[in-house]
């Protein structure tokens, strides 16, 4: 298997692959690396993608999360071949606790910050997404006004372990 | 009042039956109620198409309620998912509690879509569903907002009460269960409030 660096790597063609998000100095140098080397075009220094996953769909659409560093940034839209559309959503709730669904036309990564989608909060509707299964990986495309076209892995896992991220906090 | 009863009959249990650990509303992990809510009264049709009475139906078991729609990708079925992991592990707990999940959206989901949906989670969960007065009759019963229509056309989302209702053998809700809940949260308070029993 080919050796990557550990951190991440930016293919030429704009594939972002964590795979150790928690250093962020050397993830920066092997991005720059990557970036001179490469002459890959359209990626941006030090945006991170990490902890991609898409809950398994019990219904007809499937919600991927993932968290974003390396702002300022924002996604616009994305697509995948497994689903017919892709929208951004935010689950807001109400002071009553009702839930509602709204789509939202960015989401922005903050400088210093992170953009994290969650349950309960920001995620991406994969409409149509209803053959996926748990174990399975998919390829998502997003595309961020800055970084450009990002394509990153999910794998599906059981709903109730998308709040795993949360429940580390 | 409610309390005091409660008290009372878990007393009575803890004396007959050696409960272990003894529960009391204390134990609760989730939004425990100021006042117990009696169970609310409710018929809507199941997914093989009958009439089920929540009352009824549900008699002496842990009830838990939610309602929610199929095409709903984020948190219903978050909540569907973890309560079915907690039964998984207990099927005592299991053959003695009923997950009902209410469609509020009758106009996208079939009776059989419900049904798949749930066959997801648990092919032993409830799932109901009706017309939209009776609907909305139910979740007054219960004393969750109405759902309600966002957006147009075919990609509308459903606006719903994003919380879980539970209610202990004994026919009283004692707890409520907001999105966020944890794993360990509902595995507790399943197990506490299914040994709160009924009639002493």
């Amino acid at each position: 298997m080919e050796q990557r660096p550990p951190g991440a790597c930016i293919d030429t063609t704009g594939r972002l692959r964590i795979t150790n998000p928690s250093k962020p100095a050397l993830l920066l140098s092997v991005t720059v690396a990557l970036l001179l080397g490469a002459g890959c075009g359209g990626g941006q220094e030090g945006l991170q993608i990490s902890e991609a996953r898409v809950g398994a769909p019990s219904g007809p659409n499937a919600a991927l999360y993932f968290t974003a560093r390396g702002g300022p940034d924002a996604l616009v839209s994305a697509s995948t071949d497994v689903a017919a559309e892709v929208h951004i959503h935010e689950t807001l709730i109400g002071e009553a606790g009702t839930m509602s669904m709204r789509q939202v036309p960015r989401l922005e990564v903050p400088t210093g910050g992170e953009l994290v989608l969650a349950p309960g909060g920001f995620h991406l509707m994969l409409v149509g997404a209803s053959e996926l299964a748990v174990g399975d990986t998919i390829e998502v495309t997003l595309v961020w006004e800055n970084a450009g076209e990002v394509t990153v892995s999910a794998e599906v896992v059981e709903p109730s372990e998308t709040m795993d991220h949360m429940e580390d906090e | 009042m409610f309390r005091r009863s409660v008290v009372l009959v878990m007393v009575a249990a803890l004396a007959v039956a050696g409960c272990r650990g003894g529960v009391a509303t204390g134990d609760l992990q989730g939004v425990v109620l100021e006042t117990p809510q009696a169970k609310g009264s409710f018929v809507l049709t199941d997914t093989s198409g009958d009439a089920y009475d929540f009352g009824d139906r549900t008699e002496g078991k842990l009830a838990l309620l939610y309602f929610g729609y199929t095409e709903c990708p984020d948190i219903c079925p978050v909540h569907l998912a973890q309560i079915a992991e907690v039964l998984d592990q207990n099927a005592e707990l299991a053959r003695n509690t009923e997950v009902v999940f209410v469609s509020v959206d009758p106009d996208r989901d079939s009776l059989g879509e419900i049904r798949e949906f749930l066959d997801h989670f648990d092919t032993g969960f409830v799932g109901l569903t009706g017309t939209h007065e009776e609907l909305a009759a139910a979740q007054e019963a219960v004393g969750v907002p109405p759902a309600t229509i966002s957006g147009e056309g075919d990609d509308y989302t459903v606006d719903h009460a994003g919380w879980v209702l539970a209610y202990a053998p004994d026919g009283l809700g004692y707890s409520i269960y907001p999105f966020g809940t944890r794993q360990s949260e509902w595995s507790n308070d399943l197990q506490a409030l299914a040994s709160i029993q009924q009639g002493g």
